[in-house]
């Protein structure tokens, strides 16, 4: 059997899809035949800057703010309204306030929460039902290896991604039965902007931590999206996969 | 679309979520789950599938109007009037 990856005009939802990990991911599934709305929610330079690069026909770059339930209803209106099916739906959106516990302000800490978890539950939610309507879906949530590692600073981030994770098991047990699987991928250390503020010296220390030496690609995450988000997944929910060149 | 067929409608669905029911006792006027064994999501799916079938929107807040058949026909009907 050969196995092929067309994904044949489906329609694909990336959140935070127009830099990082999220672009990569988009660009893959256009790249396979999909139809990509690529959500973004205030870099519009990004936006514009993809907007410019791919001229894809089948790309589509929508403002977003994945932390907001009125405006993911609202968008979500949209899609119902021409009852468009979506097929895929990648949670990438997140973002990253880092500060040690004892001088981390109440907001960093909600932002990041608002963005990495309860935008999850606000794009998974309606993706649910309009999936449980066309009977077919997927939905992958990029976690990250920072769940479950424990870097100092990082008590919001790593708790918005465990939550992530402990989410997925329970939505893949709920749809498990409707054709609709519900899975994580969790990059480790990959060389987007995420990481590039980091200092050198810590760069150098994480990358000895990394069994195969070296920070992942974007493409090296967004192979294992797609493959989850095919058909040939089809037997696999509540997983999570670790993309991390062995941490 | 008449009440009867808005009926059959959602018992094909019924059907469809539970084939190894049977709902020719079904009374329309008793809550449906004190009669079918359906679990929440069973009760979301029969909130889309009648979404799909119907071509009519169901805001959440419009859920506690499917407890019997009865109230669930009279919603669906008063939906496709408006």
């Amino acid at each position: 059997m050969k196995l092929d990856f067309d994904f044949n005009k489906k329609l694909v939802m990336v959140t935070g899809g127009t830099k990082g990990i999220g672009r990569a991911v988009a660009e893959l599934f256009l790249r396979h035949g999909a139809r990509v709305i690529a959500t973004y929610s205030k870099d519009h330079g990004a936006a514009q800057k993809m907007r410019e690069e791919s001229r894809h026909q089948d790309l589509c770059i929508v403002k977003c703010d994945v932390a907001s339930y009125r405006d993911v209803e609202a968008f979500y209106g949209e899609l119902d309204t021409r009852d468009d099916a979506l097929s895929v739906l990648v949670n990438n959106a997140g973002t990253r306030k880092d500060c040690v516990l004892g001088m981390m302000k109440p907001r960093d800490w909600q932002s990041v929460i608002d963005v990495n978890l309860t935008g999850v539950y606000n794009m998974s939610k309606f993706a649910v039902l309009n999936m449980m309507r066309h009977r077919y879906g997927r939905i992958i949530s990029i976690t990250s290896a920072g769940r479950h590692l424990g870097f100092p600073g990082q008590t919001n981030y790593a708790a918005s991604k465990a939550g992530m994770v402990a989410f997925t098991k329970c939505l893949a047990r709920e749809t498990a039965k409707r054709n609709i699987t519900v899975n994580c991928v969790s990059p480790g250390f990959i060389d987007t902007g995420f990481i590039e503020d980091l200092p050198a010296d810590l760069k150098k220390e994480y990358r000895k931590r990394i069994a195969m030496g070296r920070f992942g690609l974007m493409d090296e995450v967004a192979f294992v999206v797609l493959f989850l988000a095919s058909e040939y997944a089809s037997y696999i929910t509540g997983s999570v996969y670790d993309v991390d060149g062995g941490l | 679309m008449k009440k009867e067929e808005i009926r059959n409608l959602l018992i094909e669905i019924f059907k469809e979520i539970a084939p190894d029911e049977d709902f020719s006792g079904l009374d329309d006027a008793v809550s449906i789950k004190d009669q079918i064994n359906f679990d929440s999501m069973d009760f979301l799916d029969i909130i889309m599938s009648l979404r799909r079938e119907c071509a009519i929107k169901i805001p959440e807040e419009d859920y506690p109007n499917f407890v019997t058949v009865e109230s669930s026909v009279q919603y669906i009907e008063s939906r496709l009037n408006t």
